[in-house]
């Protein structure tokens, strides 16, 4: 399966980092928004959805640049951990833990 | 409060909840059947309605128009609300400036939904587009995981445990017993709460509210309207629609920046209020509006839970709230008005509340991607 870097809006007069993706910034109003590599974050919280068929693990990432973003996160990836985010072509954004 | 208020309540009903509605069911029928009991517990006609609110997520492909059209209403005003579990606030901001302003009398406001597994299914996976481009394909299960770790941080952010939300849960299906409208009225222990089967850690089934079919309505009008029926008044209401960009940690609902407005609009203190109820698509939530309207004065959630709310020292989500009566789609916003009226109008049966003469009413929804972005919240007070 292809993975690719998840990519995240940046502001270019402001340099604010969002996602999802605004209509403009909420910070300072630009229209001007680019989409760039999300870049490393670290694992916030974790939970376990229970009741599907297998135990789906989610957890909620801060990103270096700032934004929050839910993510399904690989074997080894836990809470407190560092994290980078991949994305899927069917749109599931993982998070792997990355190597010290 | 004692000036004459903006507008009144003067019929509330609910279509009873079903968790196992007939196959045939619509939700345009259960829209129809709250607006018939609501103009009955306002001893009203239809003919006297110049006003229609709705909100529901199933009500397409029909639009409000359509509803009032198969209800043979002849309106001056109408609305459709997306708020979803903010919807009921929402709607009644909206009719309490209607008939202020003379646009409309008599406005009746209806909110619920019929949402069959798999229209639930689509409803929850395609919410908005960010939930359809980064949440459903992880798969995400619904909200229940989003608050499952917005539960963490509540925890977390006031030293709570399972007990302290199981203390909740259980004292709201002790109101449940007193409902007969309630999906879910045996009794609950902390056992029972503390066994039961997870769905998204820390959440577990009690948390999580059971999906019913069925739908809730008010009738609005000008405090002028001559009525036979008890009227309730409108005492101050406000809304706060994203307060934070979904960047904040979801413990603090735009309630907290609107509360003092509320509280000095309404004359009254938090302390002096007989009854709140409160959006409780999950216990923290329930906390977190209760909070951020006044009522953990010292910041002491544990304090609230245990000393007040468990002890009913002031009652809370006296139906049971939607953890126990359920969550009938956008009728969730509109449910925690009805049971305030009826406990207002002294027509909450075993479960009324002695002397309650004011009530808070908070709603909550609409997740834009982490948790909820709409909130509102309203004072209402018995008029005699």
């Amino acid at each position: 399966m292809t993975m690719t870097e998840l990519e995240i809006q940046c502001c270019e007069r402001c340099g604010t980092s969002l996602f999802p993706d605004r209509l403009w910034c909420p910070g300072c109003g630009a229209a001007e928004l680019r989409h760039q590599p999300a870049g490393p974050g670290r694992v916030e919280e974790e939970t376990t959805l229970r009741r599907s068929a297998e135990p789906v693990r989610l957890g909620t990432v801060r990103l270096e640049s700032g934004p929050l973003i839910i993510v399904r996160l690989s074997r080894h990836a836990r809470a407190g951990m560092q994290v980078h985010l991949e994305l899927t072509p069917s749109r599931t954004i993982w998070a792997r833990a990355t190597p010290d | 409060m004692v000036s004459s208020p903006d507008a009144v309540i003067v019929g509330c009903a609910e279509s009873p909840y079903a968790r196992h509605p007939p196959a045939d069911t619509t939700t345009s029928q259960v829209l129809a059947d709250a607006g018939a009991r609501a103009l009955t517990s306002a001893g009203l006609e239809p003919s006297a309605l110049d006003g229609l609110a709705v909100s529901s997520f199933s009500l397409a492909p029909d639009h409000a128009v359509d509803l009032a059209w198969r209800l043979g209403l002849r309106l001056r005003w109408l609305m459709q609300d997306t708020n979803g579990g903010a919807s009921g606030i929402n709607m009644l901001q909206h009719a309490t400036r209607a008939v202020q302003a003379g646009d409309a009398h008599a406005i009746l406001v209806l909110a619920g939904d019929h949402l069959p597994r798999d229209r639930f299914q689509d409803l929850v996976d395609n919410y908005n587009r960010a939930t359809s481009d980064h949440l459903a394909p992880l798969p995400f299960g619904g909200p229940n995981s989003l608050f499952a770790m917005l539960t963490q941080r509540h925890a977390a952010a006031h030293g709570l445990q399972r007990e302290d939300y199981g203390a909740l849960v259980v004292a709201q299906r002790q109101w449940a017993a007193g409902n007969p409208g309630a999906a879910y009225r045996d009794p609950m222990s902390l056992h029972d709460y503390l066994n039961a089967p997870v769905v998204a850690d820390p959440l577990c089934v009690y948390d999580c509210v059971p999906v019913v079919t069925g739908a809730d309505a008010v009738i609005v009008c000008a405090p002028d309207e001559p009525t036979e029926k008890k009227a309730v008044a409108i005492r101050a209401l406000k809304i706060s629609i994203n307060p934070d960009d979904q960047q904040g940690d979801g413990l603090r609902t735009g309630l907290a920046e609107v509360a003092d407005d509320l509280w000095r609009d309404a004359g009254i203190g938090s302390g002096e209020i007989d009854m709140a109820m409160v959006y409780d698509d999950y216990p923290a939530m329930a906390l977190v509006q209760l909070a951020d309207l006044g009522f953990a004065g010292d910041g002491d959630v544990r304090a609230l839970i245990h000393e007040r709310i468990a002890t009913r020292q002031i009652p809370v989500n006296t139906s049971g709230g939607q953890l126990s009566a359920g969550q009938a789609g956008a009728a969730g916003g509109l449910h925690g008005v009805v049971e305030a009226v009826r406990q207002l109008r002294r027509e909450a049966g075993e479960r009324q509340v002695a002397g309650a003469r004011t009530a808070l009413v908070a709603g909550y929804g609409m997740v834009c991607y982490r948790y909820g972005a709409c909130a509102g919240a309203t004072i209402l007070e018995t008029i005699t």
